[in-house]
């Protein structure tokens, strides 16, 4: 694609303009119906309503131009303070601007025939808007109000794969429909009525006052011709059917200041664009910093310089003591050399500092350009949580409820792509929140409780990760009746329930349709979509948690990689070339004199905080050949991961550095130990390590498991009879139960704790048979399946998959995956599991 | 000279020099040169073909031209742990972007002679002067090569290129055709087959 916007169709730039100001509008809206000063909030939309006016008529958006025309109107008007906007009148203008998104979203060319098809309900719209400038608008009744706002911005979130049960329906719709269900009939009748009291409410209106000229032109296409024209009342001469349904404007929605800041115009650029961008302002740094190299060398000439002139003088010193023996023109022939040599030395000088302050003002512009460019790949949070206020706004008023909505950290910068794969899961979890976390304002009451409850979006950096906490002080989620409902779904046996832990139970909340069965009332619908969400998160290498406490309320916390952004990481050398550690997973640095260094069983190892930590090369786990140590002292980074603590010998360490992350060539598929790359100031290549990988390949290292440690002389005999099974699986109870479960059948089990670690395993060490879970960091059980079956010397090995996703579209994705055979994890209580793996691999013995 | 006599002498050389200019051309003037424009035509037609030629330690190699993208001097070559199969060396950046760095000599079996040292930052005491990295672009899949000289662009006829002979050692399953460069027979490098062999280099 072209770097300059030519390459963007009118359309484009108009649908990317459209983008801007609709979320204006919609900020400006909400801000209105809680500022103090509504005249002030006013102008901006205003404004907003104008551009976007004339951007749909450059690029002949008919519908669009008409509807922008005429919330301007409306806008003008409440500006001039002639009507009043009220949060119905809200309700109104916000479905118009989602009318007015819905437009800009089309596809070029289908303006005229989306017209075409919606020419009638436009032209309602438009004439509503009319009342509403002329201030003779009657809102419809409350039900009709609820209706079309909760069908208008409900978000399909896009649905899980292959799922069309009804568990991945929006939370949104069902909230919609479980709200009012005795109301739905009614608001029918209501939708049926309220067009004839509109008209007979105009015809009243129109009978009453008096036309006046119109201020501003009429829309290009007069919709119907039987509505009167628009008139504008008497301030103060508010039809008497208005009032009923306009409350004094709440605080509760809007926590943002009143004040409708200008955000910042956005420019869109191709991700391709920005990356080459970015190698370049990379490139440029390192170009400007050679200079300096050439700097010093030019000092260095001047020393030598110095050098010359000194024995010049020295040589003239020595002449003026000998008068006589030497010619005349020897002493001119010094004069005019020492001379020369002063000049030179002045030039000299002079260039020097020319070429040393260019390399300085070079330097710090490379620099400021790298920067910028790097943080252009930020944006913050606020930029992705935009739609947020509006949405807690409208779903709490139709669940009656009174929420706060507060975002923490809007500066926190995230990075775009990530930021727009957020919205969806965000959605989702406000909604689980606003729906069923948060009690009605009597019942909060009667808990004591603020009537008005709070939803918190927090988002910050924590070690290098980006964490996002959301949470609401709702009526939380009663563990026991989780640990209830798996034992009732026979998803684990009681005994093996009452083990475990809260936050083990509360990952049962991400299984698809856990909580579709309305047994546990207090919990219905709690897991409506959180598979989803869950899958959303994972799919960007993140990680999501719950934690809950009865009556307090219920925090979500995501986890968010650091790929794709920028990390601060401590680089080190190994076997001659720089590696990084990211320093979120460095543990400590230590410095160690080799005297200090023990052994024990033949592995070294120092003590830190008087415990023995164990010491390995680098070199030796990343199977590159060494070098030998470059200091008296060993420089050792220390790294730990699930209780595993050790120190990694490093040639030197070079210090600490901020590095954008690149992913690793898709070519070299998943290599062990490294994360990512990036590239060092001086132009090198650097690796930055996989921590966890490593300290799981250390412990395979220490442990011998590593396949080339194998002792091919170990105790064959019985290695040999007994079937080998590797057991995959993140959580320790499953895998434990397993292990014992196979154990005392007789088989040899390994195990590993997901799905990279298995896929290490497998390559390392002959295995009869593999059981894995899908849902695991990392690499999840399909992935792994896949992975295996890829492998031409792996692709025979038999394979378990045991889950607890029990629905068939899930044991179909195990078994397309390649998977021998699917189970559920309730087959541990039967014969099932020991079953399925005899009929494999056969008994253990035989 | 006045000034109306030198008008009169700029209007005389006008003319002589239209005169000059518009005579008519000496007979067969048109034809020759129509023969001449003709055969230089037909011996471009046959020299289309632009190969971009290299060096490996003693042997001379071939690319099409448009697989190029550019020809950098040496840099840092940053290995990539797990992954030594020889063919593999490394990650390079190029130009802010890092690529991977496969060794020709390793796939083609050339002897090579100083093997690319990527612990060492090439200074330029140390490395051969004309050395470079060739960077191509082959199916969507940038390489980088270390190569000991590039030769230039050469475009050798149709009838120039001969087939690849048995002796040409493991360089032929990944050649073409053979042609001669001065003395030197050059191979002429299929880059689907390259390309397929470095890919199954990498993991």
């Amino acid at each position: 694609m072209s770097g300059d916007l030519s390459g963007f169709s009118l359309h484009d730039l108009f649908r990317s303009e459209a983008e801007g100001q609709i979320a204006q509008l919609t900020d400006g809206l909400l801000a209105l119906e809680s500022a103090a000063d509504p005249a002030a909030v006013v102008e901006p939309i205003m404004r907003a309503a104008h551009s976007l006016k004339g951007a749909a008529r450059i690029v002949g958006l008919t519908a669009a131009e008409r509807l922008a025309h005429a919330l301007e109107d409306v806008f003008v008007a409440a500006q001039k303070g002639q009507i009043r906007l009220e949060p119905v009148h809200i309700d109104r203008l916000l479905a118009d601007v989602d009318l007015l998104a819905t437009i800009a979203r089309l596809n070029e060319g289908e303006g005229d025939a989306w017209l075409a098809a919606h020419q009638t309900e436009l032209d309602q719209r438009i004439n509503d808007l009319k009342a509403i400038e002329a201030g003779t608008w009657t809102p419809p009744t409350p039900a009709q109000t609820t209706r079309s706002t909760a069908t208008a911005d409900v978000e399909q979130p896009p649905s899980a794969p292959a799922n069309p049960s009804a568990t991945t329906s929006p939370a949104g719709r069902e909230a919609s429909d479980s709200l009012s269900p005795s109301a739905s009939d009614p608001s029918r009748t209501a939708a049926a009525s309220v067009p004839a009291a509109q008209a007979a409410d105009q015809r009243r209106a129109s009978r009453s006052s008096r036309r006046k000229p119109r201020q501003r032109s009429e829309p290009p296409a007069n919709p119907v011709p039987t509505v009167d024209p628009p008139v504008h009342p008497k301030p103060g001469a508010q039809p008497a059917t208005a009032p009923a349904a306009a409350p004094t404007p709440s605080a509760a929605a809007a926590g943002s200041a009143a004040a409708a800041d200008t955000p910042d115009r956005v420019v869109r650029v191709t991700a391709e664009n920005l990356n080459r961008l970015m190698g370049l302002a990379g490139e440029s740094l390192v170009q400007a910093r050679q200079l300096r190299p050439l700097v010093d060398s030019l000092r260095q000439l001047k020393t030598i310089h110095d050098g010359l002139a000194k024995v010049l003088q020295a040589l003239d010193d020595q002449l003026g003591t000998t008068v006589g023996r030497y010619a005349p023109t020897t002493r001119e022939q010094l004069a005019s050399a020492r001379q020369q040599a002063a000049r030179l030395m002045e030039v000299l000088s002079e260039r020097t500092e020319r070429i040393e302050d260019h390399a300085r003002r070079g330097e710090d512009l490379a620099e400021r350009l790298h920067h910028e460019v790097i943080s252009s790949r930020l944006r913050p949070l606020a930029d992705g949580v935009r739609g947020f206020p509006r949405l807690v706004r409208d779903t709490a008023r139709q669940l009656g409820k009174q929420v706060r909505f507060e975002v923490v950290g809007e500066q926190t910068g995230v990075d775009r792509d990530i930021l727009e794969k957020l919205e969806a899961p965000l959605n989702h979890l406000i909604r689980n929140a606003l729906d069923h976390g948060i009690e009605p304002p009597d019942a909060r009451l009667a808990a004591g409780k603020d009537p008005t409850a709070t939803i918190r979006l927090e988002g910050r950096h924590v070690a290098g990760m980006l964490q996002i906490h959301l949470s609401d002080d709702g009526a939380g989620i009663p563990v026991e009746s989780v640990r209830a409902r798996v034992i009732e779904r026979n998803l684990a046996s009681a005994a093996m329930a009452a083990q475990m832990s809260e936050s083990e139970l509360l990952e049962f909340l991400f299984l698809p349709g856990f909580s579709t069965k309305t047994e546990v009332s207090s919990l219905s619908g709690r897991g409506v979509g959180l598979d989803v969400v869950q899958s959303m998160v994972q799919s960007v290498g993140g990680s999501v948690r719950v934690s809950t406490r009865v009556g307090l309320g219920t925090t979500f916390t995501l986890q968010l990689p650091i790929t794709m952004s920028v990390i601060r990481a401590l680089i080190v050398r190994i076997a001659g070339q720089p590696y990084a550690f990211p320093l979120s997973r460095l543990e400590s640095i230590q410095r160690i004199p080799v005297e200090l260094v023990e052994t024990i069983e033949g592995r070294p190892f120092f003590t830190l905080d008087g415990q023995a930590v164990g010491l390995v090369n680098a070199a030796e786990i990343l199977e590159i050949p060494a070098s030998p140590p470059s200091e008296a002292a060993l420089p050792i980074a220390v790294v730990s991961d699930r209780g595993h603590r050790f120190g990694v010998v490093v040639d030197q360490i070079l210090g600490e550095r901020d590095l954008d992350v690149r992913p690793l060539d898709p070519r070299l598929g998943k290599v062990p130990d490294i994360n990512s790359a990036s590239i060092l100031e001086d132009g090198w290549p650097v690796l930055i390590l996989d921590v966890e990988d490593l300290v799981r390949s250390i412990d395979n290292l220490i442990h011998g498991r590593r396949f080339k440690l194998l002792d091919p002389k170990s105790p064959a005999s019985t290695q040999q009879s007994a079937k080998r099974v590797l057991v995959v699986d993140d959580s320790i109870t499953v895998r434990e139960l397993e292990r014992q479960l196979l154990e005392s059948h007789g088989y040899a089990v390994d195990v590993a704790i997901d799905g990279m670690d298995g896929w290490n395993a497998v390559r390392s060490t002959r295995y009869d048979l593999v059981v894995s879970d899908i849902d695991m960091p990392r690499m999840d059980g399909i992935q792994l399946v896949t992975q295996i079956r890829r492998d031409p010397r792996l692709k025979t090995l038999p394979i378990v998959i045991v889950s607890y996703k029990d629905r068939e579209e899930d044991r179909l994705r195990g078994l397309d995956a390649g998977a021998s055979c699917y189970l559920t994890k309730s087959s541990f209580h039967d014969q099932t599991f020991l079953q399925a793996i005899a009929d494999l691999i056969g008994d253990s013995d035989s | 000279m006045t000034l109306d006599e030198r008008v009169e002498t700029d209007k005389r050389l006008a003319a002589a020099a239209r005169r000059f200019f518009d005579r008519p051309p000496p007979p067969d003037y048109l034809q020759e040169w129509s023969e001449r424009l003709a055969n230089r035509e037909r011996s471009e037609i046959l020299s289309q073909r632009s190969l971009i030629l290299f060096r490996l330690s003693s042997e001379l190699l071939a690319l099409e031209t448009r697989w190029l993208v550019e020809v950098s001097p040496p840099r840092p070559i940053h290995a990539i742990p797990h992954r030594t199969s020889g063919v593999l060396l490394g990650l390079v950046n190029i130009r802010g972007q890092l690529r991977l760095c496969a060794s020709l000599h390793a796939l083609l079996g050339v002897e090579s002679r100083e093997l690319p040292n990527a612990s060492l930052a090439p200074s330029p005491e140390v490395v051969d002067p004309s050395s470079r990295m060739l960077i191509v672009l082959i199916q969507n899949d940038h390489w980088v090569f270390p190569v000991e000289e590039v030769v230039g662009i050469v475009r050798p006829a149709d009838s120039e290129l001969r087939e690849v002979p048995a002796t040409f050692g493991k360089a032929s399953s990944f050649s073409r055709a053979v042609f001669s460069h001065f003395d030197q027979t050059a191979g002429y490098l299929d880059e689907i087959r390259l390309s397929a062999a470095l890919r199954s280099a990498c993991t």
